[in-house]
């Protein structure tokens, strides 16, 4: 039976990872190079292992095997491929093991590529604690979490994917998450191979920085996948609700670039080392717990611990990973000694820090509003809940003053700065803002909140575009370029920075469409029959045609309408209502034209026999400015991330700062 | 790969490490606005997690206090107004029944026999008034099947 075989990969999986570890550990102790051989072909083993086990789930599901408990589950005979694909992770079952898979991958790249011989000290630790994590991962597959398990019999259909999953955002969403959280074991394993080790923190910090960034580059996008898929597929014009799975991605999230930005001060001025360690620690247990509440529901109640017993598994393996390393690292403090400290709050360094204390400040909210209800039922034997007005009211004055930091940090200067040069780097985005304050309240636009909103994100944007100026005129009269010759030089020479600031532009636009959607969502509804033609919010919208069809999983009910704007723009929208058999449920589909200034989206909100329907329009405005948001960041993250290639290497001394 | 990180510049020496007391105060002044705004936000936004049993034995103190309350949606007594988007229900448990009134599009996963959660305060004829109407599907599905509906 293929899937008993699945079961013995995971097994195997098990042992040789735990077999590796304790080789590393052993071998590195005893100084048997022998040993950590023979660790090395143990890791391989696992690996191997669990792709075995990987790609024997892939072939029961596209083969439909029925009989698997987790095929008939998620698979149906109707369901098309690309869903049975994403099937693997749909599931608490598939997705773990696809969490397995993932660190699996990416301790070989680390077994192939940390070995040159500054990383011969480090490599049997990281290696260990990588195999840690698998062995963790694979026995809660092979005990409580068994994809392989089978049924009594073998259905001639499977139940299939639930349909709100059936998107595109789906697909991408949970594995894109998924690679975040996974690859947030590799800086894990280099804090703690740093401390077991006693290698000075700075020669491995620049090490983790690539792994860092690709893990939060993932987990950025799985964010914003996961709003984006809420907007579109959940139809109630919001994307984001404060609950419980997605609150759980964002606080590793936010402690991770707390990270971020507590390293790229270690590597440039050598200070804030224990600091960098304990958030790097702190992201990885995030993650832990984030793939757990993902997979488990147990923060509606902490009942479910009695009812699953993977809740214990991942409270053990957390309250052990956490205190295991924050206390190796407590014991070790010495070799995390900084060179300086602070002189002066005018300083960048106390301006990343002021960033730092905020960006866990945040974490810290949002994960006391995630744990509230499980807190308060554990303390007072009674649930309380927390709405978004919490959020809201705790979480937005953070981030604005996190938002104003990006504004100040950059013109900054390193050690101190006087505040004759931080007014001169200022004035400009400040009258900046004063003038699109100005041009807003003459607009129209006069909510606090927008105000607020839109006259830092002026603020911000200004200081910001400033400093590439600045960069690119520096060079323009040094080596004499053409302006976008040094603009573009000036990037690449330090894409660190330059790359972290178009991040920062890219947060300025969501915040664009937080604020826009936030204080301005306009929302309509009405009946209508078809034929009918209706006015609503500066939009013609004609209703001409109702459509039923029986397709083969679902029974599908169109409303098309043609919608169209004063100056001649004309766009088709359907918004539609099926009926899904497999769940016997309804699904609705709605639709949106999406335009620079704003989201017009509609929701088809009820159906007669006769046509007539009634339905729901929003007016979001810059909507779309949160997604175009998101991309800018990708690329930002990517360009600070990319490797500079040989023939760029440059001496350490040469940079483009001050 | 660590060809192009820059190592830090170590032209100071490590004596000189005054204690940065003014520093620490800066950290405890974020750590105190911190916790004063988690505080101040409890406010107003607390709802305790009933079952219907459990409002039904509040009795009258209930009434316009906010709650939520989860139980399970009973089909018969499902009333829909496409019109005006008006949804009335009962939701039921074990030894209770409590209707309910939200304004809004029926959500998807709406059906008889949906463990549905509402948010919301009672009002002084009885009925619950939702402003807020979550579901899990009566079905065996994961975490990803809880969708949230929340008008206005």
């Amino acid at each position: 039976m293929i899937a008993d075989i699945g079961y013995g990969a995971l097994l195997l999986a098990f042992l040789s990872a735990g077999y590796a570890a304790l080789a590393f550990v052993l071998g590195q102790r005893r100084r048997r190079p022998e040993l950590i051989r023979s660790g090395e072909n143990g890791f391989r083993m696992a690996v191997l292992w669990v792709v075995t086990a990987s790609l024997i789930l892939l072939y029961l599901l596209v083969s439909r095997d029925y009989q698997v408990r987790y095929v008939f589950e998620h698979v149906s005979n109707t369901l098309p491929l690309a869903y049975v694909l994403s099937a693997f992770w749909a599931g608490q079952e598939g997705s773990l093991l696809f969490w397995l898979l993932l660190v699996s991958l990416a301790g070989l790249v680390v077994l192939y590529s940390q070995r040159d011989a500054a990383a011969q000290p480090l490599r049997p630790y990281l290696l260990a604690t990588t195999a840690i994590v698998q062995a963790f991962m694979a026995l809660v597959l092979v005990l409580p979490s068994n994809p392989f398990a089978l049924l009594a019999s073998r259905p001639a259909d499977g139940f299939g994917l639930n349909p709100l999953l059936e998107n595109v955002g789906m697909i991408f969403h949970p594995p894109t998450l998924f690679i975040g959280y996974a690859l947030y074991t590799i800086p894990f394993a280099f804090v703690l191979a740093g401390i077991l080790s006693g290698q000075p923190s700075d020669a491995w910090m620049a090490r983790v920085r690539r792994w860092s960034l690709m893990a939060w580059l993932f987990l950025s996008i799985g964010i914003i996948l996961g709003a984006w898929w809420a907007y579109i597929e959940l139809g109630w014009g919001g994307y984001w609700a404060w609950d419980p799975v997605e609150n759980s991605s964002l606080i590793p999230w936010l402690v991770g670039t707390a990270a971020l930005h507590s390293a790229a001060v270690q590597s440039r001025r050598g200070i804030f080392r224990t600091w960098t360690a304990v958030l790097t620690i702190l992201t990885f247990g995030l993650c832990i717990f984030a793939t757990f509440v993902t997979r488990s529901g147990v923060i509606q109640s902490v009942h479910a611990f009695e009812r699953s017993s993977l809740g214990w598994y991942f409270a053990v393996f957390l309250v052990v990973a956490m205190a295991g390393s924050l206390g190796l690292l407590a014991a070790r403090r010495r070799a995390f000694a900084d060179n300086y400290a602070l002189e002066s709050y005018l300083s960048r360094e106390a301006g990343f820090l002021i960033g730092n204390l905020l960006l866990v400040g945040a974490a810290a909210v949002v994960f006391l509003g995630t744990i509230f209800p499980a807190l308060t039922e554990l303390f007072r034997g009674q649930q309380v809940a927390l709405d978004a007005g919490f959020y809201n009211r705790s979480f937005g004055p953070i981030g604005l003053a996190i938002i104003l930091l990006f504004g100040v940090c950059p013109v900054l200067l390193w050690h101190r700065t006087t505040p004759a040069q931080l007014a001169r780097r200022l004035i400009v985005p400040a009258i900046l803002t004063a003038l699109i304050i100005a041009v807003l309240l003459v607009t129209g636009w006069r909510e606090p909140i927008a105000l607020v909103g839109f006259g830092s994100t002026a603020f911000v944007a200004g200081s910001i575009l400033m400093e590439f100026g600045r960069g690119a005129r520096a060079r323009m009269r040094s080596a004499g370029e053409n302006p976008l010759t040094a603009l573009l030089r000036v990037v690449g020479r330090d894409r660190r920075r330059y790359g972290g600031l178009i991040v920062h532009l890219g947060v300025l636009l969501i915040v664009l469409g937080v604020v826009g959607s936030g204080v301005y969502k306009q929302e309509y509804q009405t009946v209508m029959k078809p034929g009918e033609t209706l006015d609503v919010a500066g939009y013609t919208v004609q209703y001409l045609q109702y459509v039923e069809q029986e397709l083969p999983h679902k029974q599908r009910f169109a409303t098309i309408l043609r919608v169209s704007r004063p100056n001649g723009a004309v766009r088709e929208l359907v918004p539609e209502k099926n009926f899904h058999w497999n769940v016997e449920q309804w699904v609705s589909e709605v639709a949106v034209w999406s335009r620079p200034a704003e989201d017009f989206y509609v929701i088809l909100a009820g159906l007669s026999s006769d046509g007539s329907a009634t339905f729901q329009f929003l007016q979001e405005p810059l909507m779309l400015w949160m997604w175009i948001g998101g991309g800018v960041m990708v690329l930002g993250t990517l360009l600070a991330w990319w490797p500079a290639g040989e023939r760029r290497r440059r001496a350490p001394a040469d940079t483009a700062e001050e | 790969m660590t060809t192009e990180e820059r190592m830090p510049d170590m032209e100071m020496p490590a004596a000189s490490k005054p204690r940065p007391t003014k520093f620490i105060v800066g950290g405890f002044i974020i750590a105190a606005v911190v916790i004063y705004l988690i505080v101040s936000s409890l406010g107003g936004s607390t709802a305790y997690y009933l079952t219907v049993a459990e409002l039904m034995a509040k009795g009258p103190a209930a009434v316009g206090e906010k709650v939520r309350v989860s139980g399970v949606v009973d089909g018969a007594n499902i009333q829909y107004d496409q019109q005006n988007l008006v949804l009335r229900f009962d939701i039921v448990d074990n030894s209770g029944r409590l209707p309910v009134v939200y304004h809004g599009p029926r959500p998807d996963m709406f059906q008889d026999q949906a463990e549905a959660v509402v948010e919301g305060k009672l009002n002084a004829n009885g009925v619950f008034e939702a402003s807020n109407l979550l579901l899990k599907c009566p079905s065996k599905y994961e975490a990803a099947a809880t969708a949230t509906a929340s008008p206005r």
